[in-house]
This record gives structure tokens, sequence and C-alpha cells, in this order.
């Protein structure tokens, strides 16, 4: 069964417009995805996207922690803190369900914007950014031709957005055990069936119910019992349901995927926990009591042991492949 | 449509080259969930359940396979309108929504007087076979499988219950179902006429009182079994046998 999705078709797109329409010679033109790529690489490290040029979208998105940034809530322009934890990058290219822990874009191409201009990440004036980028010979393409469908606006979208699809994973332990390379030790084993609730003669931790293999998340939203959410007592961020006004889904945030779990602490949407072993803690506590928590999240009644395994297997999960991401020169 | 997603197929089998050529019309598909004779919402209504006590549903989702219109005496076609589909009523907060269910059109399906409907609750097993890395993000299968089981889970039941009839729905309660035994074909039969002055409507219409109760009363009971994960084959196929009586189809012309 062959599908082409939104993407694929707007990708297919792209290349079709640069085929049939050459552009200038002069400038550093991509004539094919991974050219794209390489220019939207260019782009993701490059400050010139701050409005004082302090910071690239990698200050926030480091390759070394998974494209996360090892803190709390992410630091922006003129040390201004934003009120979330930095989502890794990987896998962006399978989400389908809407970006940012609460949803609220749909599209790639729009959501690497957002950093750029939010005066508590990037702060930058797309208007004033376009100009500074016109004025610089490797990114041309952004304005090449007159008669180009995209504004350069949109071009910065597509390059950037290019990239982010690039980062791909899916050469981790885990992966090549099950494609029979590897072996588990037998605490990773342990803490496979734990996770997958594989067997009745361990403990389940119903991790697998929202962090589905291969991808290790299920791109839905949930409250995973983190916050008391209470219909009279409006939460400091209530996630999903802030942006759709649906009361049944405050307090969900994105299930985020688990591959590279192990580099991109600290945890949560907002940070909250510092370690592995403070989120397995939570779930095992079966988190706190409110009406839209999510029912597969329960006290598990795991030990310290069960709890040691699971963190094993989710170091299985780290593709290191990932530190060395690399597209362009 | 954001809470439904299938893939339709229109087999063109005709002999093209003898016959004139075959009229066509849409045909389209509803799926709504009930409790009784009432709308089924997530998280918002309560619902009452044997024994005293009571019930809210996060997430009620089932998958539906191979539906085929047929004609008991072959004389035409038979016609795949949907290949996998996967119904999901998790974001069915109102009755309102709820009452107007899912809905899915098969374009351009030919007119014929069908009789039969085929289909097959849970994943067929040849579908079953497969796994998430076969699709593309967003197809129906792409999403609830257990690598540890090789399958699929077949259908959801999530909410919680309040088992003293206090108002505390404390009990977490979870069933995902799946395995090749517990997949059940089906065939209704009944007037399933298609005609372009009278294209078919039909509505399947879960009833997940009858999900949880069977006919003979033998209902699920919480306080006992709050969670299942097809750990419990013969409660896994009793509520499979379930799904098949849970759900009634309607045409409404």
């Amino acid at each position: 069964m062959i599908k082409v999705g939104i993407i694929g078709a707007l990708l297919i797109g792209v290349l079709g417009y640069w085929k049939v329409k050459p552009l200038p010679q002069q400038s550093p033109l991509p004539q094919s995805q991974v050219d794209l790529e390489v220019l939207g690489e260019a782009l993701f490290f490059d400050p010139i996207l701050s409005v004082d040029g302090s910071i690239s979208c990698a200050s926030c998105h480091q390759p070394t922690l998974a494209f996360t940034d090892g803190q709390i809530v992410s630091v922006g322009v003129e040390g201004r803190k934003g009120k979330r934890n930095a989502m890794t990058l990987v896998n962006l290219a399978t989400v389908q369900t809407g970006f940012f822990w609460d949803g609220r874009v749909m599209e790639l191409e729009k959501q690497v914007l957002h950093p750029i201009t939010h005066p508590n990440e990037m702060g930058a004036n797309l208007e004033q950014l376009v100009g500074q980028l016109s004025q610089q010979p490797e990114y041309q393409w952004l304005f090449a031709g007159g008669s180009v469908q995209e504004s350069p606006t949109e071009r910065l979208g597509i390059a950037l957005s290019a990239y982010l699809r690039s980062i791909k994973l899916s050469d981790a332990k885990f992966d090549r055990v099950m494609a029979g390379k590897e072996n588990f030790t037998l605490a990773e084993e342990r803490g496979w069936a734990i996770f997958f609730d594989a067997t009745d003669y361990l403990p389940h931790g119903e991790c697998s119910h929202c962090h589905v293999d291969p991808l290790f998340t299920n791109h839905e939203f949930f409250n995973n019992g983190i916050s008391v959410i209470d219909p009279s007592n409006p939460l400091e961020d209530p996630g999903q349901g802030g942006i759709t006004g649906i009361a049944q889904q405050m307090g969900r945030f994105r299930t985020p995927t688990l591959r590279n779990i192990a580099l991109t602490a600290p945890y949560m949407h907002d940070g909250r926990f510092q370690t592995l072993e403070e989120v397995m803690e939570h779930y095992n506590s079966g988190g706190q009591k409110g009406f839209n928590v999510n029912p597969n999240v329960r006290p598990l009644n795991l030990s310290k042991e069960d709890m040691e395994d699971v963190i094993a297997f989710l170091h299985t999960l780290t593709d290191y492949s990932l530190e060395e991401h690399k597209i362009g020169p | 449509m954001k809470y439904i997603t299938l893939f339709a197929i229109v087999f063109l089998l005709w002999n093209c080259t003898e016959e004139p050529a075959m009229e066509k019309a849409d045909v389209t598909l509803t799926f709504k969930g009930v409790y009784e004779d009432r709308p089924l919402t997530m998280l918002s209504d309560v619902y009452s359940y044997e024994d005293d006590m009571q019930l809210k549903f996060q997430l009620i989702q089932y998958y539906l396979s191979d539906l085929v219109l047929d004609q008991s005496n072959a004389t035409g076609a038979a016609q795949q309108l949907v290949d996998i589909a996967s119904i999901n009523f998790g974001e069915m907060y109102t009755e309102n929504l709820a009452l107007e269910g899912l809905q899915i059109t098969i374009p351009d399906v030919p007119v014929g007087n069908y009789d039969r409907l085929q289909y097959g609750l849970g994943v067929a097993p040849d579908l079953n076979a497969t796994g998430p890395a076969d699709y593309e993000i967003g197809h129906p299968l792409s999403d609830n499988y257990w690598s540890w089981a090789m399958g699929y889970v077949f259908f959801k039941i999530e909410g919680n219950a309040d088992l003293a009839g206090q108002g505390d729905f404390a009990e977490k309660l979870t069933f995902h179902i799946g395995t090749n035994e517990m997949f059940r074909p089906v065939m209704a039969s009944g007037n399933f006429e298609h005609a372009v002055d009278r294209p078919l409507e039909l509505t399947f219409e879960l009833d997940v009182h009858q999900l949880l109760v069977n006919s003979e009363g033998q209902y699920l009971n919480f306080r006992e079994t709050p969670i299942d994960h097809t750990n419990d084959r013969a409660l896994g196929n009793r509520l499979a046998d379930n799904l098949v009586q849970a759900l009634q189809i309607y045409r409404y012309q």
C-alpha cells in the first residue's frame, strides 16, 4: 500500500520545482534534498537567527544531548527563561499530530519559525532577519528567483525543517538486538520485559501503552499524573487544553520519544525530574489523582531492582551516531 | 477526519468489455458509541454499571477489518469497502459529538442489490502478521502494536470505575485485547441495496454496556479485574465475543 503524505508531497513538489526552474548559478543553490538539508543545517547552527546574534537553534538543541540542552527550561536571548523543557528533535519526520509539548503547530515548516520570533527564545523580527539573511551569500536560495511561490520566510522554514527531518535514529542497541545482531544483558532483558508488560512472571511497567516501539512514542497527548488537574483551579501550564480550550485536554502534553532518553535530562515538559530514577519513581507511585490522568498511569509496585532494569533497558535506546550527525562540510 | 483512520479500497472487478458502464454512488459509514440508550462520551458522563459500580470512560477503540458488500446469489462482484479502519472514540467529549459519530465516505461504489455485509472485528490475521514499520505514520496500523507479542491490540477499553458508588472514580481500568484467536469474522444479512437514488448509508453502533456484559448477564467485574493485557485468554475471548454482539448495524432510510 503506497501512501504519499503531505510532507512527502511537499518535498516532491519542492524538488520538482528545482528540476523545472534552474536557479541562478552564482548562488550556492540546493540541487538536491541533501543540499537543502545542508542549507538548513547551516541556518540551524547560525546565531544570525537570534535578535542579538547571541544564540542559534543549536544553543537549546545540542547534538551531543540528543538535540536538547540539559536545562530545566531553556534560556533565550538576554538570559530570558522559557516555561518548558527543550524537546529532542529526533525523528520529527514522523510527527503528524502537532509540534511542541502542546501540539499547537501542525506543520514543521511553520513550527521552526516560532522559536526564532518568541521573545523568550531567539526574539528575532522576521522582517529584519530576512533583511540580514539577504546579505549573506550562503543563504541566497532563500531569495532566489523572481517568480518563486514561497517567500524568503517560508523558504527559511523549508530549509530548517529539511535539516530537522534528516535527524533520524534507528541504530541503538535496541535496534541491533531486535535485528539479532546483539544481545541484551540480563538486566536489559528484564527491563525490556517489564517495559513491554511482556510476561506475567515480572511486574508490568505499563510503559509501552504510550511509548510504542519502534519510535517509542505514539505521538499522542496525555495527562501522566505529574500535576493535579482541578477544573475549578486553572493550571499554570494547561498544555494541550490551553490550545484547544477543551477541559478534558487540560494538563495533557505530548508523549515524548524515548529514543536517546538517557541523553535528554531533565525530564517532563517542565524539566521537574533530573534523572531517570526520579521519572521511574513517579510512574511507580501512580502519580497524582486527576479526572483525566491516563488510566495506564497507576501504582506499579516495582522494586528498586525492577526500576534499575527498566532504566538499563532505556539506555539501550541511545543512538550515539547522533553526536556525529553532520550533513554539510 | 481526525478521529478515524482507514484505508478504503473499492475494487473494480467487473468485466468492462462486456458490461455497460456500471453506475456508482458513494457509500457512507457512520460509527457511534452508546452505553445502553445513552450517547457514549469520554471523560464526561457517568454510567451505571452492574453491582452498584459507576463508570467513566477515557478511550474506546476497535479495529474493523475487511468490510465487504456482497450478494448471496453471486450475480455481482463483492465490493471491499474498507481494508482496515481504527474506530477511536477517544475524543467524543460531548453528547453532541457522540450523536454525530465518526463518518467516512467510500466513493464510487458500484450499485447493486447487496444482501450481505462481511467484516472482521480486530485485525485480520494477514494484517496482524505485519508491523508498524510496514506502514506510514498515520496509517491505522502504525500504532497499537505489541512488539513482544508480534501483533496488534484489537480493541481497547480504558476508563475509571467508582467501585463504591460514592463518586470516587479511583479504580483505573485498562483492557487491551488482541491476538489472532480473538479476531472475529462476522457476516450480516439484510437489505444493503445500493442505488444511485438511494445510496447506502450504514450506522455501526457500539453499545459499550454489551461489550462489558454478555447476553447471559455475565459482567466484567472490575473489583476483581481492573486490568488485562490479554493475559487472561478466556477473558479476552469473552470480550471478543461480546464485541460482536455489541456492534449493531442500522440503515436509516
